[in-house]
């Protein structure tokens, strides 16, 4: 009676969860990277994660990329096979990430206090989550890259089409696939060099 | 010796065949460089994958306008149902009375038509437009060239000037392949170039549209219709971001020495939604 209320009053437009009833629908939702299956995880983790933030001094924007950033990371875990259902709630794995950033930051903030305590687990983490800072880096050597190039690699690991559909479509000049990966290739590597020499000025 | 150097990103998408992969794979056993290259290379296709990742995130929890309530279509179905009951159900007769002498009329019940009771529907408009849909939409708002943009005094050849009418009509007739090589075979002038950068835009070769549009803004007849297609073919490859195709769009509408302000107007307009 409850949920043929609900339906008739509109509730379940605004309920971004309604199709996911259970831990594992929640789960294959975010397997196939439903915008619907994230907007719930959103909904789950954002309240405890904002209050997380908070006690870490941090400002409302930075908690919102916070949120953000570790459901990507949770997504990407998802895709990698390092994180696969069992049974709990997904919810709980993107909170974890983000008390384990939450901390990172907060030694961050006191590092020239406990900097030799501190160095061997800031590598690790820095393996793990430092990688999203590395992906705003990367935005930017792209943008450094000529438009053609920048298409080439937005049309195939940004936007996911595939090479033959590339051709078909016309996105490009390029009318054989075989031309089209061989300069993507390139332009690939220009991106890797740039990359590698950003690292290189970081040391 | 082969350069394995341009298989490596096949080698990272699994693409190449089962002897080239062990054959790859040798060839990163001796040679330190390549297996440098190839794990550089592995650490960018995982970060461009992050990054592909943080896009679906954003595009998911981009404000949405708020879910629309349906209560009242309900109420409005109902109200649709109780009058027809009310209209097609008959009164009982009761022969004891005489019929009565004035009634009042009837007020006709308003046919409602399917148009009017569904609710309205909006397309959502993402935050994070695809290349697809952004393709789209600049398209929607292309100026287009018609015959009546056509210098009547150009001075060109018969047979020159067959080449430019028939891409003009291959053109006009959505052949746009065909015109293009149409072009290629017309003498290079204004109006030929203007033909190009359109074909090219319809084509969606947004960054050699661009090229040519750029070129033509300095023209006195295809100055203004060139600076609104180069700023739509800008959007079209990609290189600017939501908020700044929105951005330049509201200077091109605050512009009044452009004529196509309203154009402007109406696509910055589109994406604020």
């Amino acid at each position: 009676m409850a949920k043929t209320l609900d339906f008739l009053l509109g509730k379940r437009a605004n309920d971004p969860c309604g199709r996911y009833s259970d831990h594992r629908l929640l789960f294959e939702g975010l397997e196939r990277e439903e915008p619907e299956a994230i907007r719930c995880l959103y909904s789950k983790v954002s309240g405890v994660i904002y209050q997380l933030g908070k006690n870490a001094n941090l400002g409302e924007e930075d908690i919102e990329e916070l949120i953000g950033d570790c459901i990507t990371i949770g997504l990407q875990k998802i895709r990698s096979g390092k994180f696969v259902f069992q049974g709990y709630a997904p919810a709980t794995f993107i909170i974890e990430i983000a008390k384990n950033r939450v901390q990172n930051f907060r030694r961050k903030m006191i590092r020239h206090h406990t900097e030799e305590l501190d160095h061997t687990i800031e590598q690790l983490e820095e393996e793990e989550y430092g990688a999203m800072e590395w992906v705003e880096i990367l935005e930017k050597l792209l943008a450094q890259l000529d438009p053609n190039c920048q298409k080439l690699i937005q049309l195939k690991y940004l936007d996911g089409l595939r090479d033959k559909d590339v051709i078909a479509e016309k996105h490009t000049q390029y009318t054989t696939v075989d031309a089209l990966k061989n300069h993507r290739s390139r332009c690939l590597k220009k991106l890797t060099k740039l990359a590698m020499a950003f690292r290189q000025k970081q040391i | 010796m082969k350069n394995w150097h341009h298989n490596i990103e096949a080698y990272l998408l699994g693409e190449l065949t089962e002897p080239e992969k062990m054959a790859f794979e040798q060839a990163l056993q001796q040679d330190p460089e390549l297996a440098q290259a190839t794990e550089a290379h592995r650490e960018v296709l995982q970060r461009l994958e992050a990054l592909r990742l943080r896009r679906v995130v954003q595009a998911a929890l981009a404000p949405r306008p708020p879910a629309r309530s349906w209560w009242w279509v309900w109420l409005l179905l109902a109200t649709g149902i109780g009058s027809m009951v009310f209209m097609f159900f008959p009164k009982p007769i009761k022969p004891d009375f005489p019929p009565p002498t004035e009634s009042a009329p009837i007020e006709p019940i308003a046919q409602k038509t399917p148009d009017t009771l569904a609710p309205p529907t909006r397309p959502e408009q993402p935050v994070v437009l695809s290349i697809r849909q952004w393709a789209s939409l600049v398209k929607k708002h292309q100026v287009k060239p018609n015959a009546a943009t056509l210098r009547s005094d150009q001075v060109v050849t018969p047979s020159e000037k067959t080449a430019f009418t028939r891409a003009q009509e291959a053109y006009h007739a959505g052949r746009f392949a065909e015109a293009l090589q149409l072009l290629e075979q017309a003498p290079d002038d204004e109006d030929v170039r203007y033909y190009r950068a359109n074909t090219l835009f319809q084509l969606q070769r947004f960054t050699e549209a661009g090229k040519v549009f750029k070129a033509l803004e300095t023209s006195f007849q295809y100055g203004q219709e060139a600076r609104w297609n180069g700023f739509l073919c800008r959007a079209g490859s990609g290189q600017l971001q939501r908020a700044q195709v929105r951005n330049e769009a509201l200077k091109l509408a605050a512009d009044p020495s452009f004529e196509y302000r309203t154009f402007a107007a109406q696509l910055a307009r589109e994406l604020s939604q």
